[in-house]
Formats: C-alpha cells, sequence, structure tokens
C-alpha cells in the first residue's frame, strides 16, 4: 500500500489508487471535469494539475491519470499548478455562452465551481465564440450544445458504460461536437444520467425545464419504488410538487446512476395542475367528504360487517408496491382484528415464486448490484433484466466490459446493453436449461455430490428425462466450470413455480464445488420481498378472494395501495364481485379505477410526503425520506400564499399504514413508526435495525416456508400448435406509475406481441402485421413483432397499460393456433 | 364624601402673576421665529429633490424591441432579503427562457436595491418613485403589466 504526502499530510491508499483520489480520502478536492470515478480517467480537461515535488513523477502532472506511489510528494496549492489550473479555466470558458441565468444546471454546475474556484473572471480573448446547433434529444434530455466544455463524460458513460452507440463524438479540433448522428430519441433506457454527468448544462433535464432553480429545491434522500431493486435517489420538490429525480451515490445498489423510468416517473406523485389528476380528496360514495368522515364511515361499514358477518367477512388486500409499514399494519391489523388477509398477491403462482425467491435467499448466496459487476459469469434465468429491473442490466454490462461471458436462457427475446449467449426455451424448460449447465460445468455426474443435494438431484433427474441439450450449451458450461464468482440472476414473472428455488439450489450446488457463486432474484415490485416476508401461508391470494366474494364468505374489502383493475386478469369478473360487496374501501396515492369505484377512498400520502421504508430484491432494507409535505397543487403561475401556518393546504394526508390504523381502531395501540416494533417477531433479523434503517441486510434467515417441489402447474405436454400467451413487463408502459406518471407518457411504446421467426412462417405472418388474438374475453387486437430470439410457442404479449390484455381472464393462458388471425 | 376625599388645589399654587414671565419667553419664540424663512415645503404641491441614489418603486426595463429584458432567472428572488420577489419562467417556441409571471410584493419590499445588484440582464431597477398609494392591500403586488410601465402609472 503505497503511502504519500498530499499538501503536507501523509496517507496511505490502496494500491492502484490515483492522486485525486487519494486526495478526496483526505477531504481535498481536486478541480475536475473528466475524471469520474465510475468513468475512469482520460485526461482530457487537464483541469487536475497538481505539482509533484518528490517520487517518480516531477512538476505539474494530471492528478487523475498518475497513480499514486511510495514517496510521492504532491501540492496542490503550488503557486506553479494554481496559475495552470486559471489558464485552463480560462481556455475551456473561451467559447461559453456565459449563459448561466437560463440555464438549469446552474448552481449545481461543475463548470461554475471551478471557474470561480480557479479565479477566471474577465475574459481576454476577443475573437468570435463557435457555436452549434443543438439536437432534439427526445422527451427527456435538453441538448444546448454551446456549454460543451469537451470533457468526454457524455460518451464515454453512453458508449462504454451503459453500452449504447447512438450518442457520441463528432469531428475534431474546435468542432468536437457531442450529439447524435441525426435528431432522434436517445436508444438507451439510462439517458437521464447524462444529467447527472455532464459537468456543464449540456444535457439538461427536459420534464423540469425552467420550472425551478437549484436554490429553491426541498432535497431529501429517497428511494425509486418502481422496481425491486430500490436505487437511491435524491428526490427535489418545489411548489408542493417533486420537480426533479437525481441518483444518489450507493456503492453497493445503484452506483451513481438510475434508469429512466425511475428518473422520470414520480409525476405520479404531482397533482396535475389542469386535471387534478392526483386525488387529494376523500370521498364517501364519490362525494368529496372530511378526511375524519371518511375514514370513520368506513370504520363503521367495516365493523358492522364483521359483527354480521364475523371478522373473516373482512379481508386487507396490498399489492406489490407496499412499504414495509403498509405490510407490517395490515398484518398487525389482520392478527389483532381477525380480519382475512393480508393479501399481498393476486396471482397464486406469482406468491409460490416469490415466496421461495425471497425464502431461499440467504445471506450467503445473496448478491448486490456491486458484486455483479465483479462477477466472471452471469446466467440470466427467466428474466429480462432491462425491462423488470433496468439497473441490473448495467450492473450485466460492467461485468461483461470485464470479460464475464453472459448465458440468457428466457422465452423472450432479452436483450441486454451487451453480448451475451441467449437460449431462447419455454419456461418449462428453463429449469432443465438450467440443470444440465450447472452439472455439466460441475464435470461430475449428478449422483457424486453429497447428500444436501438429494433432493435437488432427484427433482433435477426428472427435470433432465428427455432432455438433450443443444452443443452450444456446453461450451457455456465450460465457460462456467472456469469461472470462480458466478452469478445467476433469476426472474419470477415467465418462470415456473420452483424455478426461483431451483436457481437458489443450483448456486448452493456450485458453492459445493468450491466456487463463490451467488444470487440475485428479480421481483416483481419494489414491496415484493417485504410481501414473501411477511406472507402467511393460510392466507389465500387475490385470485382466490374472488371466489370467497362471489359464494358471499367475503363482504368487506380493504385495498391498501392496491388497483386489481390494473393486476387481475378478468375485468368482468372482478366488476362483478366487488358489485357483490356490501363496503369496499380504496387507500391509495393513484386516481385508479378501484379508487373511482370505492364505496369510500382515502387518498393516502406517497413516499415522498411520509417516507417509507423498502426492502429490494436482495433484502435490504432502505428508508426513503420525506422530501415535502404535499398539498393542493400549486398552478401554473400560481405562488403558495405567504402565510405563516403550519398546515399546507391538503398537506395533512396520513400515509397507507396510518389511515388503516384508524380505520381497524387502533390508532391508540398502533407501534411507533419502527420496523423492530411491527415487523412481526416471527420474522428475525429486525430487532437491531433502529429506525430509520439504511442499507442495512437483516439476516435472511429462513422461515417456516419450504419450497413444494413438484407444484408446477405447467402442463409439459403442451399440444402441438397452441401457444401460451406469456405476460410480460415493459420499462415504461406497463407499470402503475407508468400509467399514472404523465413524464413518461411519451417515452410509451405501443404494445407489441413477439412470436419467433418460425411461428411466424407456421401462422403465415410478418413482422408489423397486426393480428386478432380471441381469447375468453374477446378479441385482442395487437401487431406482431417477429424475432428469432424469441422461444417457439409462446406469445409475449406486455402488460401495456393501453392494451385490454384483462381479456385473458386466467394468469396462465394457452391460445390454439387458429383463434390467431390477421387482420 | 368625607373631607379627606378632597383635594385642595388651591394649596400648590404659586404667588399670583407667577405666570406672566413664561409666556412672555414663549411668545418671544414664537414671534423670533414668525418672520423667518420655513423650513418645511408645501407636499404634495411641492415636492423635495431626491438623492442620485434614491430607491423607490421597482421597474422592468425592455430592450429596443420592447420586451422584456429579464430571462426569469431568479437572481433577484434569490437575493431578495424580505422574498418579496415570485417569479415563474415559461419556454417560447426558440427555447428562450421568459418570466411567465413576475410579481414584486411592494409591501414588504424594503427597497434595499439588492434585486437591481443582482441581475445579470439589467432588466429590474429601482425608479424614484415613492408615492404610491391603493385602496387594497393586494393592490401592491405588481405584475408584469404595472412593473413595466411604474413610472407612466405613479408619475402621471
Ligand atoms: S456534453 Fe457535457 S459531458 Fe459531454 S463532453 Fe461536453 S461538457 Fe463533457
Ligand atoms: S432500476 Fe428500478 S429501482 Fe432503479 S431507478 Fe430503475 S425502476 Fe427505479
Ligand atoms: S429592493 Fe430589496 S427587498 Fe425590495 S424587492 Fe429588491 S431585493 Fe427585495
Ligand atoms: S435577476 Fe434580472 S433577469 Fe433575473 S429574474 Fe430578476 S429581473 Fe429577471
Ligand atoms: S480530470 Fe484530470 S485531466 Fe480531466
Amino acid at each position: 500500500m503505497p503511502r504519500l504526502i498530499i499538501d503536507e499530510r501523509e496517507i496511505e491508499v490502496p494500491e492502484g489508487t490515483k492522486v485525486i483520489d487519494a486526495a478526496e480520502m483526505l477531504g481535498i478536492v481536486i478541480p475536475r471535469f473528466c475524471y469520474h470515478e465510475a468513468l475512469g480517467s482520460v485526461g482530457a480537461c487537464r483541469m487536475c494539475a497538481v505539482k509533484f515535488i518528490q517520487g517518480p513523477f516531477k512538476g505539474v502532472q494530471m492528478s487523475c491519470m498518475i497513480e499514486a506511489q511510495d514517496g510521492m510528494v504532491v501540492s496542490t496549492t503550488d503557486q506553479e499548478a494554481v496559475e495552470f489550473r486559471k489558464r485552463v479555466i480560462e481556455l475551456l470558458m473561451k467559447n461559453h455562452p456565459l449563459d448561466c441565468p437560463v440555464c438549469d444546471e446552474g448552481g449545481q454546475c461543475l463548470l461554475q465551481d471551478e471557474t470561480i474556484s480557479g479565479g477566471h473572471a474577465m475574459r481576454r480573448f476577443p475573437g468570435p465564440k463557435r457555436t452549434y446547433r443543438d439536437q432534439y434529444l427526445g422527451p427527456f434530455i435538453k441538448h444546448e450544445m454551446n456549454r460543451c466544455i469537451h470533457c468526454y463524460r457524455c460518451s464515454r458513460f453512453y458508449q462504454e458504460f451503459a453500452g449504447y452507440r447512438d450518442l457520441g463524438p463528432m469531428q475534431i479540433g474546435d468542432r468536437l461536437y457531442f450529439g447524435r448522428f441525426s435528431d432522434g430519441c436517445l436508444e438507451s433506457p439510462f439517458s437521464g444520467n447524462l444529467v447527472d454527468i455532464c459537468p456543464t448544462g449540456v444535457y439538461t433535464d427536459k420534464t423540469a425545464r425552467f420550472k425551478l432553480r437549484r436554490w429553491d429545491l426541498q432535497r431529501a434522500p429517497g428511494l425509486c419504488n418502481q422496481c425491486s431493486l430500490g436505487c437511491n435517489t435524491v428526490a427535489n420538490a418545489h411548489y408542493r410538487g417533486v420537480m426533479r429525480m437525481e441518483a444518489r451515490f450507493n456503492r453497493d445498489v445503484n452506483g451513481y446512476f438510475l434508469c429512466d423510468a425511475g428518473r422520470f416517473g414520480f409525476s405520479y406523485a404531482n397533482g396535475d395542475p389542469g386535471l387534478w389528476r392526483r386525488p387529494l380528496f376523500p370521498k364517501i360514495a364519490g362525494e368529496v367528504a372530511g378526511a375524519a368522515d371518511a375514514l370513520s364511515a368506513a370504520r363503521k361499514a367495516l365493523d358492522d360487517i364483521a359483527a354480521k358477518n364475523g371478522p373473516g367477512a373482512v379481508a386487507v388486500v396490498g399489492s406489490q408496491r407496499n412499504s414495509l409499514e403498509t405490510q407490517s399494519m395490515m398484518n398487525l391489523v389482520c392478527e389483532t382484528r381477525g380480519w382475512l388477509g393480508p393479501v399481498f398477491f393476486f396471482d397464486p403462482a406469482m406468491r409460490l415464486k416469490t415466496l421461495s425467491a425471497v425464502h431461499e435467499l440467504d445471506g450467503e448466496i445473496a448478491v448486490s448490484m456491486k458484486q455483479i459487476e465483479n462477477a466472471d459469469f452471469i446466467l440470466v434465468v427467466g428474466a429480462d433484466p432491462l425491462n423488470e429491473a433496468p439497473m441490473s442490466a448495467m450492473a450485466i454490462r460492467q461485468a461483461a466490459r470485464k470479460k464475464a461471458p453472459v448465458v440468457t436462457i428466457d422465452p423472450r427475446p432479452v436483450s441486454l446493453p451487451c453480448d451475451s449467449q441467449h437460449f431462447a426455451v419455454l419456461p418449462k424448460d428453463i429449469e432443465s436449461y438450467l440443470g444440465a449447465l450447472i452439472l455439466k460445468a460441475m464435470g461430475k455426474d449428478a449422483a457424486s455430490l453429497g447428500s444436501e443435494s438429494e433432493n435437488f438431484r432427484a427433482y433435477l433427474g426428472s427435470q433432465l428425462e428427455n432432455f438433450n441439450p443443444p452443443e452450444s450449451l456446453d461450451q457455456c458450461a465450460r465457460l462456467l466450470a472456469a469461472s470462480s464468482k458466478p452469478v445467476i440472476i433469476c426472474g419470477t414473472d415467465v418462470t415456473m413455480e420452483t424455478t426461483p428455488a431451483f436457481a437458489a439450489d443450483c448456486v448452493r450446488l456450485l458453492n459445493l464445488c468450491e466456487k463463490q457463486a451467488g444470487l440475485f432474484n428479480l421481483l416483481p415490485g419494489a414491496g415484493s420481498f417485504g410481501a414473501g416476508l411477511l406472507s402467511r401461508t393460510e392466507v389465500p391470494t387475490f385470485a382466490d378472494l374472488v371466489e370467497y366474494i362471489e359464494n358471499g364468505r367475503v363482504r368487506g374489502l380493504v385495498f391498501a395501495e392496491s388497483d386489481p383493475f390494473h393486476c387481475y386478469p378478468d375485468r368482468a369478473r372482478l366488476e362483478s364481485a366487488l358489485s357483490k360487496l356490501d363496503f369496499f374501501l380504496a387507500l391509495d396515492y393513484f386516481p385508479s379505477e378501484t379508487a373511482r369505484r370505492a364505496s369510500v377512498f382515502y387518498p393516502a400520502s406517497t413516499i415522498f410526503e411520509t417516507g417509507a421504508t423498502f426492502l429490494n430484491q436482495e433484502g435490504r432494507a432502505q428508508f426513503a425520506s420525506p422530501v415535502h409535505c404535499g398539498g393542493e397543487p400549486i398552478r401554473p403561475g400560481e405562488h403558495p400564499p405567504r402565510v405563516y401556518s403550519g398546515l399546507v393546504p391538503g398537506g395533512d394526508h396520513l400515509p397507507a399504514w396510518k389511515a388503516l390504523a384508524s380505520i381497524a381502531g387502533m390508532e391508540e395501540t398502533c407501534p411507533d413508526i419502527a420496523p423492530e416494533k411491527f415487523v412481526p417477531p416471527s420474522i428475525p433479523g429486525f430487532e437491531a435495525l433502529g429506525y430509520p434503517v439504511d442499507g442495512q441486510r437483516p439476516a435472511l434467515a429462513k422461515s417456516g416456508f419450504k419450497t413444494q417441489w413438484g407444484l408446477n402447474t405447467f402442463d409439459k405436454s403442451q399440444a402441438p400448435l397452441t401457444f401460451e400467451l406469456l405476460m410480460v413487463e415493459w420499462i415504461f408502459g406497463t407499470s402503475e406509475f407508468s400509467a399514472w406518471s404523465d413524464s413518461l407518457a411519451p417515452a410509451v411504446l405501443p404494445p407489441l406481441m413477439s412470436i419467433s421467426a418460425k411461428d411466424a412462417v407456421r401462422l403465415g405472418l410478418a413482422d408489423k402485421d397486426k393480428v386478432s388474438v380471441e381469447l375468453a374475453g374477446g378479441e385482442l387486437e395487437i401487431v406482431v413483432s417477429v424475432s428469432d430470439r424469441t422461444a417457439e410457442s409462446v406469445l409475449i404479449v406486455p402488460r401495456h397499460n393501453g392494451l385490454e390484455w384483462q381479456k385473458s381472464h386466467d394468469f396462465r393462458v394457452f391460445v390454439s393456433s387458429e383463434k390467431i388471425r390477421k387482420i | 364624601m368625607e373631607k379627606s376625599d378632597i383635594i385642595n388645589v388651591s394649596k400648590n399654587r404659586g404667588e399670583k402673576g407667577n405666570y406672566v414671565k413664561p409666556i412672555l419667553k414663549g411668545l418671544q419664540f414664537t414671534m423670533g421665529n414668525f418672520f423667518k424663512k420655513p423650513v418645511t415645503i408645501q407636499y404634495p404641491d411641492q415636492k423635495t429633490v431626491r438623492s442620485q441614489r434614491w430607491r423607490g418603486l421597482h421597474k422592468l426595463n425592455v430592450d429596443e424591441k420592447g420586451e422584456l429584458k429579464c430571462v426569469a432567472c431568479g437572481l433577484c428572488a434569490a437575493v431578495c432579503p424580505s422574498q418579496a420577489i415570485t417569479i415563474l419562467a415559461r419556454e417560447d417556441e426558440g427555447g428562450t427562457r421568459h418570466p411567465e409571471k413576475f410579481e414584486v410584493n411592494e409591501l414588504r419590499c424594503i427597497f434595499c436595491g439588492f434585486c437591481q445588484d443582482a441581475c445579470p440582464k439589467s432588466a429590474i431597477s429601482l425608479t424614484k418613485i415613492y408615492e404610491y398609494v391603493n385602496y387594497n392591500r393586494e393592490d401592491f403586488v405588481f405584475d408584469i403589466s404595472i412593473l413595466k410601465t411604474t413610472g407612466e402609472k405613479w408619475n402621471s
């Protein structure tokens, strides 16, 4: 470990540390533009000059290009270095349009900071400035090229780090231009990071354009709750609305970056000034009512039902977006009052998958996104990272950049921002492929393994009967055998019920063979891990609940942050079931259809207003701090009245869990907001957490749940020329957040049904043909996209908000070929 | 009423005629000033001369095309110690930034002139106008239409 002296202070740093980072460890921030920890050094800007006084280098040198070595003596304040940096900033400012007053970067601009700190104030060069034409870069990013200082950060991020090629440097010298070959939307779903990464205002956030100045913002460390990864954010609020999202550095989770869905999908939390979309008023039978009235009306109605029909006639339904607080309170309420629930899952298969994914993951095999970046073999099974958890695709790319082979086994045409070997297989065959790959890689017979794997072997044996793996699997197996830190990324959306547990056992098996294998599950939502932990086995799923309603066993419902109209596949049946209920209550921050139809509706606060804890898919507990207190939205041209009052009008909404406590008559006994106090003691690991939690991973201990091998409902003998309709997620356009966030609307692509090239020939279809698929609930019209990366015998349809996929009437649907017609 | 309740004032009165001298003294001062030139002026018929750096009502300046110079950068609002300025920006078709709304609450303002100092576009300045009356407090929240014509309205 080299020791060196910087500004008369000594420090010992790890081998390979750049001098600029060594200085930062001492709290000395050397000016820089091109250097970024995630992107590495290129020495393009010359801003980080320092004077090397002793050691192997002498004189003024770039601190981002030189690794710390023993015996170095460095001065950042030496007159020569200071003078050098002053000249550099003067040159960089030569062409700058000096339009800080109208630049949205102003106030958080590295170029402003370095210009001031460099001491450059007066322009000496009398010549003209070079100017550029700006480009249209899509709905999220505004391009203003004149502000560029040619640091290359954007192209290094966009091309090298994120793996997309449509934005980069062009021309040379003074004409060097950063942009696209022609105007058009940026292809990368990570384009929002350009706003953070560019040290100047070339790329600014279009959704927040001219709405704010940096110093006006209320900022708080938050979380993204749009997928199960739980990326860390900084939420920025102003004028009673969330205005902008920035990435917050978290080494283990998202690093420095966010995906575009997470960054721009916050506008659901704001009242739309024109339409007042965000519901702000409690309603009783559709009429606006006071908050206290609504809560007491709900309390009375539910008490009546419980008194008349027994407490089991009231059920509590949550969803995959509940926070840990809401989940715990639902659990507590159901336990105390004897109500049915909490029901977290709509699809029984999804429930099994999530439960086994959560309970099979233990501290030894769980890996973080950072560990994915350092993996040397990545196996993606039944997961589409870019669509289900976008930032995990970025992590996979980082591993691939370090030469880790990436193998995907999935029915979908999984595309990743890196090279990968894809096996397009049916969901029912994923386990056979995975098992065969693992067994081959271990180079042993399954029989030679210890007794630990007995169950697994028996199961695998049954899977591998009549299975002839393709040649290319052998090659992947050799690569896996050569790896030491492989990671399996397992999805829960299209996989079979047993696959997550199977993947976990595969990882354990690899670990028996002296590998440091890890498991990374992708779950259906931000609250899924908590739902998996808190689900009790005797509690039904929503699919069962619909039956209970139909036969009159359940008469009252509470929907806590849950919208069955978005998740349940049979709309007609849902409508008739809900109409049979005596009473149902909706607590939500979305103006969902359930909220509109509810007997009583209470507008719950968003995570931006009251904060919330989420467990991400690796079991990491993280807290999103509240950033503002919400309230009735400010219309354009308005300013909140300058009155001195502790209360913002409309800013007194309770979070769903508090409203639930009040409805259940438990406000007094309602425990303080601390997970260790109200996460049930049957779930270990939370006692020591304290509150709010930040980034800790409570012991992932196994509870009573046991994966039930052989519970697959998949029919292995699928009739020829029948197609399974696979409902999948897309990064934009399928989630509830996307449905209620106007800001994401321009990025949503029209729905497409993906089929394999062979099936297209069989069905006589071509790319972009419009087809009608006859389903139980009617005809589904959709455009076909033909891909040779899609598995045969599946129709892959997104749960698109603009598509009536609820005509499918079931979670698992098979369609015979004559039901698919070209129109 | 008891006898002790009565206060007899005449007891404290001085000798008869002692007030004459003070009255004459006062009259002497009055007469002494009576023929001097007055120090006050006949406001509002007459007005004082205001110094060069006098700071009165705000004015939003326009460029040679008659458009507001202001780019809604918000620096004046940021620097204002009494939070008298409210600005909302808008983008025009060409991507240029303009104030959608610019309000100065003249009752909150302490006329420090910081806004004028902070403005990078010399778009806001303080005039010498100090006389402004209205019937309602709300009318002292000046918007763009008033601020653009401050001089005309209050000097006429
Ligand atoms: S656009 Fe920004 S990030 Fe890209 S080279 Fe210019 S200043 Fe650097
Ligand atoms: S990857 Fe998931 S958690 Fe991260 S920013 Fe995107 S949607 Fe949010
Ligand atoms: S003069 Fe001073 S107090 Fe008045 S608006 Fe300007 S900055 Fe604010
Ligand atoms: S500082 Fe000047 S340009 Fe900026 S908002 Fe105020 S008046 Fe307009
Ligand atoms: S930061 Fe070192 S040269 Fe740019």
